[in-house]
C-alpha cells in the first residue's frame, strides 16, 4: 500500500499537471483511485514475476470494473434502437450516423473511450439509397471524422472497413487520407476475391500519404472468428459483439533473465512456469470484473444484445521473442540468422500450445487467446511481440519471411511495422504488390510507415510528429500523444531502417547472390 | 554487330555476371521491382552513380596481388576466382581494378537467378534487369526472360529492361520477344554534350527509342538532371524535341543527379535540387511533353 502522503502527492501532481488536460486530469484521477484498492488475490510468486516485471499487466488498475476492450455488435443496435438510451432504430445514413455518435460514449474500455467504431461501411450499407453521391458522402464523413477525433481524442480508437467495396468504403478511405487525423485509426478488412486489387490499390494510396489503413488478411482472421471479429487498438483482433476481459503480458526478454541452464530447460521448465504465472494474474483479475465488479450483469449493452459475455476472451501477450532468442543464442541475430527464426517458432509455438489447451474462466470457448503485443512506452530494450529488433530488420521481403510463419499462432493479432521509403510515393502500387505476397505467405495483417509523413504509427497507433513536438510545451487534446511522445524517444522508432531500395546509387548487393 | 560479350566461363548463355540485386525496389518500374544489376557498361559516363558495374573483369590479374587475404586468385591465366569465404569486402581490389570492374562478382547460372525471383515473385508486379548495361549480356539476358515468361507461375510478372539505349536494331529484334518493355535513358541532346557525357554517340540511342516506340515497348524515358549540363534551356528544349518526335505521351521521368557513389570526374557538379527539377519540367511541359513524372 502507498502512503498517505504518496496518495495525495500523486494526486496533486495530476491536478496541477500542465501537459495535461481536463479530461485528461479525470482519467488519471479515476486509475490513482482504483490503485488504493488492493490488487486481486494472487499468489507470491505471481506477484513477484510482476514486481520483477516477468508479468505486466500494462497498469490496467487494481480493480478492473470493465472489459478492456469492448465491440459492440452495432449493426443490431442501429436495427433495433436502444431503450436505455431512448433511441429510436434510425430512418436514414445521416440519423444512423448520430445514433453512432451518441452511442459510442456509453462504451467503455480501459482508455475510458471506446476502441471500436464498427465495420463503418457494413453497418451503415443499408441507409445508403440513390440521393448519396460520392461528394455528399464525402461531406457527411468528414464532419463525422471531425466529430471523432475532436470528441473521442484516443488513437487507440478503431473504425474498420471492408471487405466489400461499396461507395462508403471508397468515401471513407477518401476522407480519411484528406483530413489525416490521429483518430480514427483505420483498418481495411481486404479478401483478395471479394475486395479485389482496385480497393487495395486505394487503400495503398492512401498509406502512401497518411500511414492508414492497417490491412486485415480477412479470409485468414475470419476463420477463427465465426461471429464476426473486429480489428481494435494495437491491432488486436477480437470477437464482434464481445471483447476481450483483460490483456496481460508475459516479458520474454525479463523471462530469460530469471533462467539458467539449456534451452531445452527454458523450453520445457522456465517458460512454462512463466506462462502459468502469467495465466494466474488474468484469471485473478477476470474473476474480479466478473464476480466482484459484476460489469457483465450491470451493463445495457449486455440487456440489449449489443454485448454477450460469452464471447468475452482474455488476451495473453508476448513480447521481447527478438531478445530472447538472441540471448538463448549468443551472437545470433533475430531476422538475420536461421537458427534465431527456428528458435523464435520454437517459443511461440510452446506458448501458443498452452495457451490453447488451458481453460480460463469466463472466457469464450474457455480460453484466453495469444496476442503479440505491440508494445507500450516504457518497453525500453525490449522489442514489441515477436517483431525483429529495430536496427536489425533484414531486407524488406526476408523481414517479412521471417516473421510470417509466426502469424497463425496469433489469433489475438500481431502486428509489425514495415518501414518504407519515401520514393513509395510515387509508386503506390508496390505498397499493394508487398501486401500481396505478405498475405500470400499467411501473415495475418500488415502494416507500413512511409518516412516522411507527419502522421506516423507507433506501436500500432497514430501520432502526428508535429503534436509530440507541441506536448513539449503544453497539453495535447490528444489522450495517446504522450504515450507516442515517449515512445519515439524510447525506442529510437523513427530509426527502423527503410529496407527497400531507392535509388539505384545503391544496389544492395545481397548475400546469397554473391556466396551462393 | 551486336554488342553483346560473354563471360569468359559461359558458354551458351546460361551465365549471367550479377553485380547486385535489389528484391524489393519502388523506382524500377510500376509497383515493386525485382531488380537485377548486370554487370558492365559499354558507356563510360562521368556522372555514372555506381562507377564498379561499368567495367568487366577481364582477367589481368592485377588485384590478386593487393589482396591481402588471397580471396582473389588466377588459377587460370586470364580468369580471376573469387573465393567469398575469405573476402573481408575491403574493397582495395575495386579500387586497384584498371576496368573499373567488380573481381568479387560471381558468375551466376540463369537458373539460380530463376529460382531466386520465384521466391520474391508474390511480392512484385515485374523483374527489371538494369546494369550496367544489361543488353551486353544479351545471351544471358534472353534466355532470363524467355525461362520467366515459359514458367506458369512466373508469366505474369512484367518483364522490363533499364538501358541506355544503345543495342543495334538486330540485338532489339531478338530481345523484343520476350520483354514488356524499355525504360531508356536519354543522356543529352545535342550530340556533342551525348558524346561528352556518354563517351558515345546519340544516333543508336534515337534509333533505339524509335523502334522501341514503333513498337509500343517503349515504357519510360529518363533524364539525368544535372545542373549546369542538361538542364539549360536550349538542351532541354532539344531533349524535349527528340523524344516528342519519337512519341510526345510516353512517360518521362527526371532524375536528379548525386555526386554520391562518383568517381572525381563528376565532382565539378553539385546534387541537383528539387527547384531544378522543377524548372526543367516546367521547360519540358512547355515544350510539349505530357506525361512527366
Amino acid at each position: 500500500m502507498p502512503s498517505f502522503d504518496d496518495v495525495t502527492h500523486a494526486v496533486r501532481d495530476i491536478v496541477t499537471s500542465p501537459r495535461l488536460t481536463y479530461r485528461q486530469r479525470l482519467h488519471q484521477l479515476a486509475l490513482a483511485a482504483e490503485d488504493l484498492l488492493p490488487y486481486p488475490e494472487i499468489s507470491a510468486d505471481a506477484r513477484r514475476a510482476i514486481d520483477e516485471g516477468v508479468v505486466c499487466d500494462l497498469a490496467e488498475g487494481h480493480a478492473p470494473y470493465r472489459p478492456r476492450y469492448v465491440l459492440p455488435d452495432y449493426a443490431t443496435a442501429l436495427r433495433q434502437g436502444s431503450d436505455h438510451l431512448e433511441l429510436d432504430p434510425p430512418q436514414s445514413l445521416e440519423e444512423a450516423v448520430d445514433f453512432l455518435q451518441i452511442l459510442y460514449h456509453h462504451i467503455p474500455s480501459i482508455t475510458g473511450l471506446p476502441v471500436y467504431f464498427g465495420d463503418l461501411d457494413t453497418i451503415l450499407g443499408p441507409y445508403l439509397d440513390d440521393t448519396w453521391t460520392d461528394d455528399r458522402l464525402d461531406r457527411l464523413f468528414t464532419r463525422f471524422w471531425r466529430y471523432l477525433d475532436r470528441t473521442i481524442p484516443d488513437a487507440f480508437a478503431h473504425a474498420n472497413i471492408g471487405p466489400d467495396d461499396t461507395p462508403i468504403t471508397r468515401s471513407i478511405l477518401r476522407v480519411d487520407r484528406a483530413l489525416a487525423q490521429v483518430v480514427p485509426n483505420l483498418t481495411l478488412k481486404w479478401d483478395p476475391v471479394v475486395s479485389g486489387d482496385g480497393l487495395l490499390r486505394e487503400a495503398a494510396v492512401a498509406i502512401a500519404e497518411v500511414n492508414k489503413p492497417h490491412i486485415a488478411n480477412d479470409p485468414l482472421i475470419r476463420r477463427d472468428f465465426p461471429e464476426g471479429y473486429g480489428v481494435v487498438s494495437c491491432y488486436n483482433t477480437l470477437p464482434l459483439g464481445g471483447g476481450s476481459h483483460t490483456l496481460v503480458r508475459l516479458n520474454l526478454h525479463a523471462s530469460l533473465a530469471h533462467h539458467t541452464g539449456s534451452i531445452e530447460r527454458y523450453l520445457t521448465r522456465t517458460l512454462p512456469d512463466h506462462v502459468e504465472l502469467t495465466f494466474e494474474v488474468m484469471e485473478a483479475r477476470i474473476r474480479f470484473l466478473v464476480e466482484e465488479a459484476a460489469f457483465y450483469e450491470h451493463s445495457f449493452l449486455v440487456d440489449e444484445g449489443l454485448i454477450h459475455p460469452e464471447r468475452f476472451t482474455a488476451m495473453f501477450g508476448i513480447f521481447g521473442v527478438a531478445e530472447l532468442v538472441e540471448g538463448l543464442l549468443p551472437g545470433c541475430t533475430y531476422g538475420r540468422h536461421d537458427e534465431a527464426a527456428d528458435l523464435a517458432r520454437q517459443v511461440i509455438d510452446t506458448i501458443a500450445d498452452i495457451v490453447r489447451s488451458r481453460p480460463v474462466p469466463y472466457c469464450r470457448n474457455d480460453r484466453a487467446l495469444l496476442h503479440a503485443q505491440s508494445g507500450i512506452a516504457d518497453d525500453v530494450g525490449v522489442t514489441a511481440g515477436a517483431r525483429v529488433r529495430i536496427g536489425a530488420e533484414p531486407e524488406l521481403v526476408d523481414h517479412i519471411l521471417t516473421v510470417a510463419p509466426h502469424h497463425p499462432r496469433f489469433p489475438a493479432g500481431i502486428s509489425d511495422i514495415f518501414a518504407l521509403e519515401r520514393s513509395v510515393r510515387a509508386n503506390p502500387q508496390a505498397i499493394a504488390d508487398v501486401t500481396k505476397g505478405a498475405f500470400a505467405r499467411g501473415m495475418r495483417e500488415i502494416t507500413f510507415n512511409v518516412e516522411g509523413s507527419d502522421l506516423v504509427r507507433v506501436t500500432g497507433y497514430m501520432v502526428r510528429l508535429s503534436d509530440v513536438e507541441k506536448l513539449r510545451r503544453e497539453a495535447s487534446r490528444i489522450n495517446s500523444t504522450g504515450l507516442g511522445a515517449d515512445s519515439i524517444e524510447n525506442w529510437r522508432l523513427l530509426d527502423r531502417v527503410p529496407r527497400v531500395i531507392g535509388m539505384e546509387t545503391d544496389p544492395r548487393m545481397r548475400s546469397l547472390l554473391r556466396s551462393g | 554487330m551486336s554488342l553483346a560479350v560473354r563471360h569468359p566461363l559461359d558458354r551458351d548463355g546460361e551465365i549471367l555476371e550479377v553485380a547486385g540485386v535489389a528484391p524489393s525496389s519502388f523506382v524500377d518500374g510500376p509497383g515493386n521491382r525485382y531488380v537485377l544489376f548486370l554487370q558492365g557498361c559499354n558507356f563510360d559516363c562521368p556522372a555514372c552513380h555506381n562507377p564498379t558495374t561499368i567495367g568487366r573483369c577481364d582477367g589481368c590479374g592485377v588485384c590478386i596481388d593487393v589482396c591481402a587475404l588471397e580471396a582473389l586468385t588466377l588459377p587460370v591465366t586470364g580468369t580471376v576466382l573469387f573465393h567469398p569465404d575469405r573476402c573481408d569486402s575491403c574493397g582495395d581490389c575495386l579500387r586497384v581494378c584498371p576496368t573499373d570492374a567488380d573481381p568479387t562478382i560471381r558468375p551466376l547460372p540463369v537458373d539460380e537467378v530463376v529460382s531466386d525471383i520465384a521466391v520474391h515473385a508474390p511480392f512484385v508486379s515485374g523483374v527489371t534487369v538494369s546494369g550496367g548495361e544489361p543488353t551486353l549480356q544479351l545471351d544471358g539476358l534472353i534466355r532470363l526472360f524467355s525461362r520467366l515468361r515459359d514458367d506458369p507461375g512466373l508469366a505474369h510478372l512484367e518483364r522490363l529492361v533499364d538501358t541506355n539505349g544503345s543495342l543495334d536494331r538486330d540485338g532489339w529484334e531478338r530481345l523484343l520477344k520476350v520483354i514488356d518493355g524499355a525504360m531508356v535513358d536519354l543522356k543529352a541532346a545535342s550530340p556533342e554534350r551525348h558524346r561528352r557525357l556518354t563517351g558515345h554517340d546519340i544516333e543508336p540511342v534515337i534509333e533505339s527509342l524509335r523502334l522501341l516506340a514503333e513498337r509500343n515497348k517503349l515504357t519510360e524515358v529518363r533524364l539525368l538532371v544535372i545542373e549546369g549540363e542538361t538542364d539549360d534551356e536550349t538542351e532541354l528544349l532539344a531533349w524535349a524535341g527528340i523524344v516528342r518526335s519519337v512519341d510526345p505521351s510516353v512517360p518521362v521521368r527526371l532524375m536528379p543527379f548525386r555526386r554520391q557513389g562518383t568517381r572525381p570526374l563528376a565532382r565539378r557538379w553539385h546534387d541537383t535540387t528539387p527547384e531544378a527539377i522543377a524548372r526543367a519540367r516546367t521547360v519540358l511541359t512547355a515544350a510539349g511533353l505530357r506525361n512527366i513524372r
